[in-house]
């Protein structure tokens, strides 16, 4: 992959963290309540992945690190909160049996509200950060022009990967 | 290879979360089907309880020489199974019964309490919903409640009972008395609907006013009175008065009906309007007139046919070109206010239908003609008003009192899709609670509240008169009497006739009224008039078609 073509993922990704980071501000914003254990969760993650996005172009040295550690927090966040929803389910159902169709249909949209945003998208962006090529070092050489257009934007954030 | 690892990591977990999941639920399930394990035999007076024992077999004897020759009444609630509790957390453990269902045993140094579901209900253990913040959060019990009344029985802090205590949660079923499982029919209905009547006329003070508000636990009132719900309440009784012709109900309606109009008609600039401050609302006038038809046309006050006109002519002169109305007349200004609220319109449309029958004028057809018109139009972009939904019951209503002589088939769709709404988001299956079927759902966990559903029954019935002679296919209209008929099963399943009495102060009292939800015991008057109209009106479709 050509260094431009990745770089224009990179970018694509730090915008992409803003859509979970808006949807879980959104959350953050609504919670009836000030309760410490989610809102450092949650909170941490929206400035996790904001910060992660300013990084990547502001510093684009750090885009490698900022968008796996973003990627992580993100997945991490989404695992407890699946997590937490499947148990929640799992103690209802316990207690009320089969509660119908609606409460099945409710717990199943919250489940699937998270998924996308939480887990299959911090997934595939670790995936990708994992798979990408590795950077082009620039070789030696006397042709001045393919020296030129070496080192890649971002070559030197490629050690976390 | 990391990437293997991650991926089995992930496995794992997802394995793991679903072992712990199904262990979670498999440990807490309850057998609401199997064997009598035991049975809870309670005595009681006036609402407490006097006596308990816990017997294994022939659970019919037990207590019984102690009742016999006292006013105590004697109840016994089967344990069909039991199963942990794990937490004392208020949100786990409140959230760790069903309500109506599941009973509490406390054990404490040898010694055991048990809260069963008439202990929950007299103890006002289900009212009390988690706040946090503009949500209210309805769990299974109040713990606080519960904790301290297990507590006390025990002899001990609530802080002891908590730090030592064990408990279980109990799956419950009442053997005395049978849990009711009333039929929908003919004899049903007529009970029913007349029981919500008579509730109302006992409601009725030497005054005029109701007892607006009443909870049938202690038998104590709220301070509330609101005079819409006094109209409304006024047009049902009315309604079953006129039905029954039984002089009590007559009576009643006719004291409701003259503080009406004496206590509440007030000036509109050159109307006459209902209304108790300087700002006069529509809801009012329209419920008003509703009752004040129903109170001349069944000649309990025929000396109330000018306030007919009065009343008609007010709401006809707040009616926009469009069909809308101006909700609101200011009597300072001396001029309507163009701002709308929910209901008002439907209520105005739907009473000048009624008026109309009496005053022949064809100024009142024609307001409502627009008025439902106007109700009923949505612009074809817009989608939203397929899925999402009011309370339409005045709309549909007035569909039906209109039919007749302005027939509108755009209304008629439209209640037969919010119909079809309705039945669909209603409770059907719930394992827990299979009773509830047909009821309109308040939250998938909550006990649903009776007036949503009894709304939705009356404007039902309204449907179903039109459909029927509409040509709706046959196949529709029987989907919606199905719906009817659970939905009137579910009313009358938690109507009280007569009810729990065991845990209520003054039972002759409530007989008859719609409690709020299953476990919220409090009776508005506008509780029996929702129900009674949906019931009242099924009936009067059964005998129609019986002729």
């Amino acid at each position: 992959m050509g260094a431009s073509a990745r770089r224009k993922k990179e970018i694509a990704f730090a915008i992409g963290n803003l859509v979970p980071a808006t949807v879980l501000g959104a959350g953050f914003v609504a919670l009836p309540v000030r309760f410490w254990p989610t809102d450092i969760v949650v909170g941490g993650a929206v400035l996790a992945l904001g910060a992660a996005s300013s990084l990547v172009f502001g510093r684009p040295e750090l885009t490698q690190r900022a968008l796996t550690l973003a990627a992580r927090i993100l997945l991490a966040t989404g695992v407890l909160l699946v997590t937490v929803a499947v148990l929640s389910m799992a103690f209802l159902a316990g207690i009320h049996g089969d509660f119908g169709r609606g409460g099945v249909t409710l717990m199943l949209l919250v489940t699937l509200l998270v998924l996308p945003y939480a887990i299959v998208y911090p997934l595939v962006e670790l995936w990708w950060l994992r798979t990408r090529e590795p950077p082009v070092v620039a070789a030696p050489t006397l042709d001045t022009e393919s020296s030129s257009a070496a080192p890649a934007i971002g070559a030197g954030s490629n050690d976390a990967a | 290879m990391r990437r293997l690892d991650a991926f089995r990591l992930f496995a794992a977990f997802g394995v793991v979360l679903l072992v712990a999941s199904l262990g979670l639920e498999h440990a807490l399930r309850v057998d609401r089907h199997g064997s009598v394990k035991r049975t809870i035999v309670s005595a009681w007076v006036g609402g407490q309880r006097r006596a308990r024992t816990v017997v294994t077999r022939d659970p019919d004897a037990a207590l019984s020489r102690e009742v016999r020759g006292t006013r105590a009444t004697r109840t016994a609630e089967d344990v069909l199974d039991e199963g942990p509790v794990l937490s004392t957390n208020r949100i786990i453990f409140g959230a760790s019964f069903v309500p109506l269902r599941d009973g509490v045993e406390a054990r404490y140094d040898g010694r055991v309490a048990i809260a069963t579901v008439d202990d929950l209900l007299a103890w006002k253990a289900y009212d009390h919903a988690l706040v946090l913040g503009p949500i209210r959060l309805q769990l299974g019990v109040d713990a606080d409640v519960v904790l301290e009344a297990l507590a006390k029985e025990l002899g001990v802090t609530r802080a002891e009972l908590e730090a030592h205590g064990r408990f279980r949660r109990l799956a419950l079923r009442h053997r005395i008395p049978i849990e009711p499982a009333p039929k929908v029919n003919i004899e049903t209905l007529r009970t029913a609907a007349l029981s919500a009547g008579r509730y109302l006329a006992r409601a009725v003070r030497p005054d005029g006013m109701y007892r607006y508000e009443v909870n049938a636990i202690d038998n104590e009132e709220t301070d509330d009175y609101n005079w819409p719900r006094h109209s409304g309440a006024t047009w049902f009784l009315a309604e079953s008065a006129n039905y029954s012709r039984e002089p009590f109900m007559l009576d009643a309606a006719a004291r409701a009906g003259r503080r009406l109009a004496q206590g509440s008609l007030a000036d509109c600039g050159e109307h006459r309007c209902i209304a108790v401050g300087e700002r006069a609302d529509l809801g009012s006038s329209a419920l008003g007139l509703l009752a004040v038809v129903e109170l001349v046309q069944g000649g309990i006050l025929p000396e109330l046919m000018p306030t007919v006109r009065d009343l008609a002519e007010f709401l006809r002169s707040q009616q926009r070109p469009d069909g809308e109305f101006k909700h609101f007349y200011d009597r300072v200004k001396n001029e309507p206010v163009d701002q709308q609220v929910l209901y008002y319109t439907g209520e105005a449309a739907f009473a000048l239908a009624r008026a109309e029958r009496l005053t022949h004028d064809r100024r009142d057809l024609d307001a409502a003609s627009r008025a439902l018109a106007q109700l009923v139009s949505y612009p074809p972009w817009y989608l939203g008003w397929h899925y999402f939904w009011g309370a339409e019951h005045w709309t549909c209503h007035a569909l039906g009192a209109l039919w007749e002589k302005a027939p509108n088939r755009d209304a008629l769709n439209f209640c037969l899709q919010w119909h079809e709404a309705v039945r669909n988001t209603a409770i059907w299956g719930r394992e827990a609670s299979p009773e509830y079927d047909g009821a309109t759902s308040g939250g998938p966990f909550v006990p649903p509240p009776l007036v949503g559903t009894a709304t939705r029954m009356e404007a039902a019935v309204s449907t179903l008169r039109v459909a029927r002679v509409a040509g709706v296919p046959a196949a529709e209209v029987e989907r919606l009497e199905n719906g009817i008929r659970a939905g009137l099963a579910y009313l009358m399943r938690f109507q009280f006739e007569p009810g729990p009495t065991q845990v209520m102060r003054a039972p002759g009292m409530l007989r008859g009224g719609i409690p709020t939800t299953t476990t919220d015991y409090r009776v508005r008057i506008d509780n029996p008039q929702h129900a009674g109209t949906g019931l009242l009106g099924y009936l009067k479709v059964l005998e129609a078609q019986a002729k």
